[in-house]
């Protein structure tokens, strides 16, 4: 069972990221009166981008291994997630460090792959990205090891229940400093600074095609369903029912919910300069740090 | 042997080398010659030493040196074989890569260099074996601080070293007044005593004289460690401007000869002086300097284009975690449970292993620089790019440097970051100081990461070095390379092997007599070879395991290379695209300047913001007239 439970935990991500990009598009496309291509719409996407060819503009290692790279530490990061508040057979060999780190190396792949592509946009892009990770990065940390100094543990499940102790007022706080860090979580509109479509042609991505690219692309749409279930499972984890089966129904439905709210937030607010966004960042850190020292102090 | 003659004998082959330069002094390769084998024979010993002395004897190995009218008590126990043997794998590495480097580039005669090399060597020796504050330890003090001056003076032309050099000199100076003078303020104290006795005395005296006398250490000891804002004083400047071998050595051993003098301080001296000092007040002290020198550090790092000096700024960053476990340590030892003396001892743990950790990658990053310095012959990082294709073995070696000094999952710096952030965590759940000083030091980390992203990124892949360099870069000879990769062995090691080198550490902590938390109980720390766990009873408190997560991301890339090759596309050649409008070239790379400017722009007033990058070559062609100043 345990050994299932990281094999659960991949085809669930698998399967629904890619769906959840399908729902984004969908309502984004009505809130701007479109009719919005169909919600299967993404995974055929990435079957066409699979089949197109592998465009590569720079001859070393480090431009192909990037996104292998993104994507298989993405994924390590959600297998040893507790999907379902228990521990799975890689829960003894790392904890909530681990998570965080694993989340980052897939950023860091992204903008290895971004500066080894030479293009300057890329470099931009990849620039823009990692001052994102440094902003962003406190902010889950404190979210997760506000739970941990909670239950006094460093493993993962009980570090995501100590999340979701609802006594306290801290609780409330880092809950509204999560929904607050949401929309760049997700790196959408207002803060997809870093792709920044329109300016600086998908940034990190522009030199990728074909089936890089539809890694990256998992990638990103893995990494959005992460942070929206770190609502499920994480703050709302009491509400959890026994059956596994439920329990990843509620968890979808809540993930759905989250993207919904991140879609329409999305398409009726303009992008943030990077240097605006920074400032935002920094006072998403200190409201954090506020919610830990609440925290720590029982409250 | 006996242990004392192999101490002896390492020391004579360093005399005998620095006298075989003045006598080869004509002939350069004989002069290379001799002195890279009698170095590398010296640090061979030295590590046989250590080896004896941790597996051996069983106790600490302690004599005393009579000269004329001196007394000089040695004392080499764990701690020292730990820091002996750090020193010795890195003088290994870096006599060979010299063998290399000198014959190219030296703004120095060769026979210069290897006259006052083992002189610095024999100092650190001396630094890492004396167990006084008196004639011992000047004379060890004075031996490395005018040996290592003269090796800085030689690193660059005069007119960019004198005055970098000359600082480090008064710094060094500085910092020896201080641990000198301060056991004077112990009453009854003789010049010259062991450590053990002025603890002694320390114990009965009271309490003013003994508060200022560890507020001397620290700042002596924190002064050659680097801690903010003393580090920034000399740190930068001093390792930019020495030989890459030195500064190899200067930021892998010579500064954590500053961590060893505040072990033996904090964690020795100060056993048995109980009511004299208070764990809780110098473990907050200590917590909140070294918190504040890891973040300033590593964020001064992300703002510099001299990539010497990014890897200077980022050892005071990183010594600056060592610090924060050194005083984490103190702290959770301070609650006088049971459990909070066990996770003392995991972050003193982590303090260890992360000195051993920084020498070595710290080491093969300046190691690598020097490569990067060596085949291009600029100190700047806007000149640089794309070199994976021509430096590909460098290009690996860096890459691994980087990915474990910015602690990704799968590296040594992780496992010892680990160590320290998840015990100050767990330790202090219930204290701000600690929660808050962790949170800083685990989103640090990302900072580091920036540093060396923009250190690899725009070093090895990229674009822009074929266009604004005028020489044709090649990889670097053999013995440059042989010595990176004998580091990131082992370097490779100490991410893989944790448990191998935590049993190390409390081997050499077992050999040291006085250690403040040598009956911490039982321990918490667990798990096989491969992995750590902390274990509250049948309660996993947390777990690091650098190979399964290596073979599960292994495992997943195999995934994703065969969903990417599961349609059977081909890979096409293409040029970079700038929208059609023209190709790349010098005028649109890139450059370093550009690199988090918003963020640099944000953090201003941590300082270190000087952007002018000079080369050897600007002063040798005559651009540079005057002194550059800062």
């Amino acid at each position: 069972m345990k050994i299932v439970a990281v094999f659960i935990n991949l085809v669930f991500f698998l399967l629904l990221a890619p769906f959840l990009e399908g729902v984004m598009r969908k309502i984004t496309a009505r809130v701007q009166s479109r009719q919005g291509p169909p919600l299967y719409q993404p995974y055929l996407d990435l079957l066409k981008l699979l089949r197109k060819e592998n465009l590569v503009s720079a001859e070393n290692w480090a431009f192909r291994l990037a996104p292998l790279l993104a994507f298989a530490s993405m994924l390590a990061a959600v297998a040893i997630l507790p999907l379902h508040g228990q521990e799975n057979i890689l829960s003894h060999e790392a904890d909530l460090m681990t998570l965080i780190y694993l989340l980052t190396l897939s950023g860091f792949s992204v903008l290895i792959g971004a500066l080894s592509s030479g293009n300057p946009f890329g470099s931009v892009g990849a620039s823009r990205e990692m001052m994102t990770i440094i902003m962003l990065e406190p902010v889950l940390a404190m979210t997760i090891i506000l739970g941990a100094v909670r239950n006094g543990t460093m493993s993962l499940p009980g570090a995501l229940q100590g999340v979701a102790s609802t006594e306290s007022f801290s609780y409330f706080l880092m809950l509204a400093v999560y929904l607050l860090a949401l929309q760049a979580f997700v790196s959408r509109q207002p803060f997809d600074i870093p792709e920044a479509e329109v300016e600086i042609l998908e940034g990190p991505y522009i030199e990728y095609s074909g089936p890089n690219y539809a890694l990256f692309r998992y990638t990103l749409n893995i990494k959005r369903t992460f942070y929206a279930w770190l609502l499920a499972g994480g703050f709302l984890s009491f509400l959890r029912p026994a059956n596994l089966f439920l329990d990843l129904l509620l968890q979808t439905a809540l993930i759905i919910l989250l993207f919904g709210l991140i879609s329409v937030v999305g398409a009726t607010h303009p992008r943030f300069r990077i240097d605006q966004a920074i400032k935002y960042y920094a006072l998403l850190i200190v409201l954090s740090l506020l919610a830990v020292g609440l925290g720590v102090s029982g409250l | 042997m006996a242990p004392v003659w192999i101490f002896w004998l390492s020391l004579l082959l360093l005399v005998v080398s620095s006298l075989l330069s003045l006598i080869f002094k004509k002939n350069d390769r004989l002069t290379r010659w001799s002195g890279t084998g009698l170095v590398s024979l010296s640090s061979l010993l030295l590590i046989w030493l250590a080896v004896q002395v941790l597996w051996r004897l069983h106790h600490p190995l302690e004599f005393e040196i009579n000269f004329c009218a001196l007394k000089i008590p040695v004392l080499i126990d764990g701690l020292s074989s730990l820091f002996l043997m750090l020193l010795a794998v890195l003088t290994l590495s870096s006599t060979v890569f010299s063998a290399g480097f000198n014959q190219e580039v030296r703004p120095v005669s060769n026979w210069k260099f290897y006259l006052v090399f083992p002189w610095f060597i024999a100092g650190l020796v001396g630094l890492l074996t004396v167990d006084d504050l008196g004639p011992g330890f000047t004379v060890a003090w004075q031996i490395m601080a005018w040996s290592s001056y003269l090796l800085v003076r030689w690193g660059r032309p005069a007119k960019l070293s004198s005055r970098p050099a000359l600082v480090y000199l008064l710094f060094m100076q500085a910092a020896w007044l201080m641990v000198v003078g301060a056991p004077f303020l112990v009453k009854g104290y003789k010049f010259g005593e062991p450590l053990m006795e002025i603890g002694q005395k320390l114990a009965e005296g009271r309490q003013l004289p003994s508060l200022l006398f560890f507020a001397l250490l620290l700042l002596g000891f924190g002064l050659k460690t680097g801690v903010f804002p003393l580090g920034q004083l000399w740190i930068p400047k001093t390792y930019s401007t020495a030989n890459p071998s030195v500064s190899a050595l200067l930021a892998g051993i010579l500064e954590k000869t500053g961590v060893f003098g505040l072990v033996r301080v904090f964690f020795f001296l100060s056993n048995g002086t109980s009511a004299n000092f208070s764990p809780a007040g110098w473990g907050k002290v200590l917590l909140i300097a070294g918190t504040l020198t890891l973040f300033i550090g590593t964020v001064q790092a992300i703002k510099q284009s001299e990539y010497l000096k990014l890897l200077a700024y980022s050892s005071i960053g990183q010594v600056g975690y060592i610090i924060f476990a050194l005083g984490g340590s103190l702290l959770a030892a301070s609650s006088g449970t049971a459990a909070g003396q066990s996770l003392a001892l995991v972050i003193f743990v982590g303090a260890v292993y992360h000195s051993l950790n920084h020498g070595i990658f710290k080491s093969l990053l300046f190691l690598t620089g020097g490569n990067l310095l060596y085949s291009t012959g600029t100190r700047d990082l806007n000149r640089l790019g794309g070199l994976l294709a021509v430096m590909p073995a460098t290009g690996l070696l860096v890459a691994l440097a980087s990915y474990s000094i910015a602690g990704m999952p799968g590296s040594s710096g992780f496992v010892s970051k680990w160590l320290m952030i998840s015990g100050n965590f767990l330790a202090g759940r219930d204290n701000l100081l600690m929660v808050v000083s962790g949170i800083i030091a685990l989103f640090t980390a990302a900072f580091t990461l920036a540093c060396y992203v923009k250190f690899f990124g725009l070093a090895f892949t990229s674009a822009g070095a074929n266009w604004k360099l005028n020489r044709k870069v090649r990889e670097v000879p053999a013995p440059m390379l042989g010595a990176g990769i004998f580091l990131a062995l082992v370097c490779l090691s100490q991410a893989f092997l944790p448990m191998a080198y935590v049993r190390l550490i409390g081997l050499s902590m077992s050999r040291s007599q006085g250690f403040m938390l040598a009956d911490a109980g039982q321990s918490y720390l667990s798990g096989s070879l491969f992995n750590l766990k902390i274990f509250a009873g049948q309660q996993l408190l947390a777990a690091v395991s650098p190979l399964i997560i290596l073979v599960l991301i292994v495992a997943l890339i195999i995934l994703a290379r065969a969903f990417r090759q599961s349609a059977g596309t081909v890979e096409v050649p293409v040029p970079t695209w700038l929208c059609g409008y023209q190709d790349l070239n010098r005028d649109n790379v890139y450059a370093d300047r550009n690199m988090f400017s918003d963020l640099r722009k944000f953090f201003w007033w941590t300082g270190g913001n000087s952007h002018r990058v000079v080369d050897d070559e600007a002063v040798e062609t005559g651009q540079v007239k005057t002194e550059v100043g800062s």
